[in-house]
């Protein structure tokens, strides 16, 4: 069975390019585009590991990362946050939330995989 | 001797009749010109926006903090939520001063409570004279290290702003109505014009009618329109003033009003201009009048702009009575205005602001519903006396209808030009409608209720204290 | 009969129509809209599909050492598709199509970086969208040139280079502030030194829109900074201060003690010694020590408020004096300051408020208050 990975991203582009590019390197992908749904998907289809924006309308990722990691269903799943140009401050907040990593805007897709692939490989083993 | 009195009469009645239509097309060319500067104003704003990256200024060490000010008279049901709302705001550096004005029932009380308040010995330095302060609290709590309370000895809005002037310690004010709902931008949006031009003293947002449009947790999270006719004239309204007229106002640098319900100052122009005048009901108006004439008799350059984003929604009377009562008010405190500034009308020293927007206050704004009566009574008397041509009567209220159509119909277009709040179509025809419909009745209603204003306030002086204790209670149910 | 009322009539009635025939239409407009709207969504989701698949399409890899032009080569392959479709387009609807895929790119500029940007950029070019974004930085609009000197950035089109420097000195300051960050983002930090010697009189939002790009570059922008602090215009000169001091970068401490001993204009050497206190260096002490016992009230308050950033437990004796002797709000910076010296300095403040009455006495009470709260 292939891996699942849940995305969560407001702008429809970057979604779709996420998708395609994660769905190319063989994973299972769902994606959404906002907090609230990220939330429900997560707690109903327990993906391997959640691409969260934190730049979201309605709820932030750090609202979404904080529900996640008070569900017991929701707690283990590796988050991968994606944030606004170093930003040093919020991925501070974000690792100390429980975030396994996190991603900066502008990304390279290649370097997304990877750190993907390097995330779901930490949390298997 | 009868014949000499009939002659003169029917002079009366010529002059009349000829200064009517004088004074009608000084009317309806000013409304035309202030259409037209609105609208190029308004795409001039919309395009300079569209450039502008409003999560800068929330990412940089650059923008400068604000202290909001926010007076409160019994309003223990609700303000709880507001000061929480205004906790949320999405600024960097930002203080909450909420002024507790004597209320008599535990408006106090709640926030102590709910925001753990102590008392705390924070130095009051009155700047400006203001009824005495029994004590500021804060917070114990590290999340609410930006919430200031003031319980103070009952003063009225004006007074209550004073204190709180006194206690802000930022560079830049924003002077709100406890029960106005910001939108989270806000304060970016007001503040931006200051950053941008270092001579801009003031700067007001628009208001708008919330009745109708869906509010969570203190934000309005869908834009509706409300079912009943009141507040939908009203919309109407707001539109015609705020986007036709203030806009326009503000591209010559002639604004008077910048609304009570939302208003940023920096607090040195403010401190020096003495603060808000306690003795009027006008307060809002009257501090811009007069920063305006303090600034042009030292020739500072100096500017008064006006934001038209939507930034503070507001939700309006949906009863005749109360919105009868606001309506007076208004008048009154325009009264008071040319009370204190009369001096400004007309004077070329005070260049557009003494020369347009005062003469536009004075002649169409405060006189206008005058002259419109006193038509209607024209009107009636040449027809009791037979001496109406009919045909050239129905014209000429058939042209004035016309014109208010257009005015109104104009405000709506503005706002379907810019900012589009009103996402449906249908939305949008109801509005256009309201625009034909409030001229007939509607108008004429505002009309009569600004005239009792010229009564009350020439007959209730006596009235005028205990207004102006309750004044601020008023507002608050308006 | 009354012709003049006739006419009048007829004036404001035609008006009138205007403006209502003017809404009716725009209700239609309105409707319609949303249907151009949606197609224009459509034509974006469609351009933005397409991006996608050429974007992340893999590319069998080169052998190392080869030149870019093969590289080219691969990217013109995938590209050839979206030309043919393009060309086949009536000449009409092809703008359109052009505009939304323009967007697209623009957008997707936006977040990428790496060899997917690279494409990206290759792409704008050879679709000839650069040459046409240049030429609109000239445009007559000012909000045309605005946004094709915002887009020229975005895509890191470097032969838009000369025309971007060109508009720093456009008359509409919105031009100047899109082109200047479009500069910074293509040209990397050193094009900041052109940047501080063409720009003058920086309004605080320009100063926040540049404070925003420079802490992308943090210790590297350091030189141009530095460099900036003898800039001819006084904006540009605050405005590195800032800046050195937010990065805090010890080595801005020499060139800031200058300034805040020498600058003519007060506001700039206030806020030299404001970044001084900020960036906390002892080498800069005295010079506080000196300005806090001055005769500038400005330059008093910023020194004091700097050293009790610091934190200078010889500093005690000059903010006592300053607390007993300024005026109310001076006091109250002193007793801040006083009350961040740790325990000698509020050791102090209880002392002074104890043998003092008001308002000294309520001034030390609230910097205790807040050291303790």
């Amino acid at each position: 069975m292939k891996t699942t990975i849940l995305i969560a991203e407001d702008q429809q582009h970057i979604r779709r390019l996420i998708e395609y590019k994660l769905t190319n390197s063989g994973y299972e992908v769902v994606a959404v585009e906002d907090g609230s749904q990220a939330l429900a998907t997560a707690k109903t289809l327990k993906p391997a590991l959640i691409l969260l924006d934190v730049m979201m309308p309605l709820m932030t990722g750090f609202e979404v990362l904080a529900a996640l990691k008070q569900d017991a269903v929701t707690k283990q799943i590796p988050v991968l946050l994606v944030t606004a140009q170093s930003k040093e401050d919020e991925v501070l907040k974000g690792l100390e939330m429980g975030a396994e990593d996190y991603i900066t805007k502008p990304f390279s897709p290649n370097e997304l995989a990877a750190r993907v692939h390097k995330a779901l490989m930490r949390s298997t083993r | 001797m009868l014949e000499t009195l009939q002659i003169i009469f029917s002079l009366l009645l010529e002059t009349y009749i000829i200064g009517t239509i004088l004074f009608f097309v000084c009317v309806n060319l000013t409304y035309t010109i202030l259409l037209v500067l609105s609208l190029r104003e308004i795409l001039r704003y919309m395009r300079h926006n569209s450039f502008s990256d409003y999560r800068t200024l929330v990412q940089t060490e650059l923008a400068p903090p604000i202290s909001v000010l926010a007076p409160a008279y019994n309003e223990e049901p609700t303000v709880v939520e507001s000061v929480r709302s205004l906790l949320k705001l999405n600024y960097g550096e930002y203080e909450v001063i909420v002024i507790n004005d004597g209320s008599r029932d535990n408006t106090l009380g709640r926030l102590v409570t709910e925001f753990q308040l102590y008392l705390s010995k924070q130095v009051y330095i009155p700047s400006i004279p203001a009824k005495p302060v029994r004590g500021i609290y804060r917070s114990r709590l590290p999340a609410y290290r930006n919430l200031i309370v003031i319980d103070k000895v009952n003063g009225g809005k004006a007074d209550a702003l004073n204190a709180g002037i006194n206690a802000a310690r930022h560079e830049f004010i924003c002077a709100i109505d406890a029960d106005s709902i910001l939108e989270e931008d806000a304060l970016q949006k007001v503040v931006k014009p200051f950053l941008e031009d270092s001579r801009v003293v003031a700067s007001g947002g628009i208001i708008r009618i919330a009745n109708g449009c869906e509010i969570v947790n203190g934000r309005v999270v869908s834009v509706g329109l409300s079912r009943k006719m009141l507040p939908l004239f009203q919309v109407v309204e707001y539109f015609r003033a705020f986007l036709s007229g203030r806009m326009a106002w503000q591209s010559v640098n002639g604004l008077l009003i910048i609304s009570g319900a939302f208003g940023m100052f920096r607090r040195q122009a403010v401190v020096d201009a003495g603060g808000y005048r306690t003795d009027t009901v006008g307060e809002d108006m009257e501090l811009i009048v007069r920063i305006h004439r303090a600034k042009r008799e030292l020739h500072e350059p100096y500017r008064v702009v006006f934001v038209p984003d939507p930034v503070c929604w507001t939700e309006a009377p949906e009863s005749l009575k109360i919105l009868g009562r606001q309506r007076n008010r208004w008048h009154r405190g325009l009264l008071d205005v040319f009370k204190f500034h009369g001096t400004m009308l007309l004077n070329e020293k005070y260049g557009v602001v003494g020369l347009a927007a005062m003469p536009y206050f004075f002649f169409i704004e405060l006189l206008g519903p005058v002259f419109e009566f006193v038509g209607y009574l024209a009107t009636a008397i040449m027809f009791a006396m037979g001496r109406l041509q009919v045909d050239v009567a129905v014209l000429f209220f058939i042209v004035s209808l016309f014109y208010g159509v257009m005015f109104s119909v104009g405000g709506v277009l503005l706002e379907e030009i810019s900012f589009r709040r009103y996402p449906n179509p249908k939305h949008l025809a109801l509005l256009l409608a309201m625009g034909v419909i409030e001229n007939f009745g509607y108008r004429q209603l505002t009309a009569w209720w600004r005239i009792r204003a010229f009564v009350d306030y020439f007959r209730g002086r006596g009235d005028w204290g205990r207004m102006q204790r309750t004044g601020f209670g008023t507002a608050k149910t308006a | 009969m009354h012709v003049e009322l006739l006419i009048i009539l007829t004036l404001t009635a035609a008006a009138t129509f205007v403006v209502v025939v003017a809404s009716v239409g725009l209700v239609i407009h309105k409707a319609v809209n949303a249907r151009v709207l949606r197609h224009r969504q459509r034509l974006y989701a469609h351009y933005s599909e397409i991006l996608t698949r050429i974007l992340l399409a893999e590319l069998p890899e080169l052998p190392p050492g080869t030149r870019s032009a093969s590289q080219f080569k691969q990217y013109e392959q995938l590209l050839t598709p979206l030309k043919e479709q393009l060309a086949q387009l009536p000449r009409s609807r092809r703008a359109f199509h052009r505009r939304a895929l323009r967007q697209a790119m623009v957008d997707f500029a936006r977040d990428l970086t790496g060899e997917t940007a690279t494409r990206l950029v290759y792409f704008f070019y050879a679709l000839d969208f650069v040459d046409e974004q240049i030429a609109l930085v000239r445009d007559r609009r000012w909000w045309i040139r605005a946004q094709a000197a915002r887009d020229l950035g975005l895509l890191r089109t470097r032969r838009a280079l000369a025309a971007l420097t060109a508009a720093l000195e456009d008359p509409h300051p919105d031009v100047r502030e899109q082109a200047m960050k479009s500069i910074i983002m293509m040209a990397g930090v050193d094009s900041l030194r052109t940047i501080f010697r063409l720009m003058h009189s920086l309004s605080t939002w320009t100063a926040v829109e540049l404070s925003v790009v420079v802490m992308q570059y943090k210790d590297q922008a350091v030189p141009c900074l530095a460099e900036g602090l003898s800039a001819p215009d006084e904006s540009v000169v605050l405005f590195c201060i800032e800046m050195l001091a937010e990065i805090g970068f010890v080595s801005g401490v020499e060139p800031l003690r200058a300034l805040a001993e020498n600058y003519p204009n007060v506001s700039v050497r206030a806020k030299a010694i404001e970044a001084l206190g900020r960036l906390g260096d002892e080498r800069a002490e005295g010079l506080l020590l000196h300005a806090a016992a001055g005769t500038n009230v400005r330059l008093r308050l910023k020194a004091m408020e700097a050293l009790g950033r610091m934190g200078v437990p010889r500093s005690v004796p000059v903010l006592k004096r300053r607390l007993l002797n300024g005026a109310i709000p001076e006091k109250l910076v002193a007793a801040r300051a006083l009350a961040a010296n740790g325990p000698d300095g509020l050791r102090v403040l209880s002392e002074v408020a104890a043998a003092h009455p008001e308002p000294v006495r309520a001034v030390c009470e609230q910097a205790i208050e807040e050291a303790e709260g």
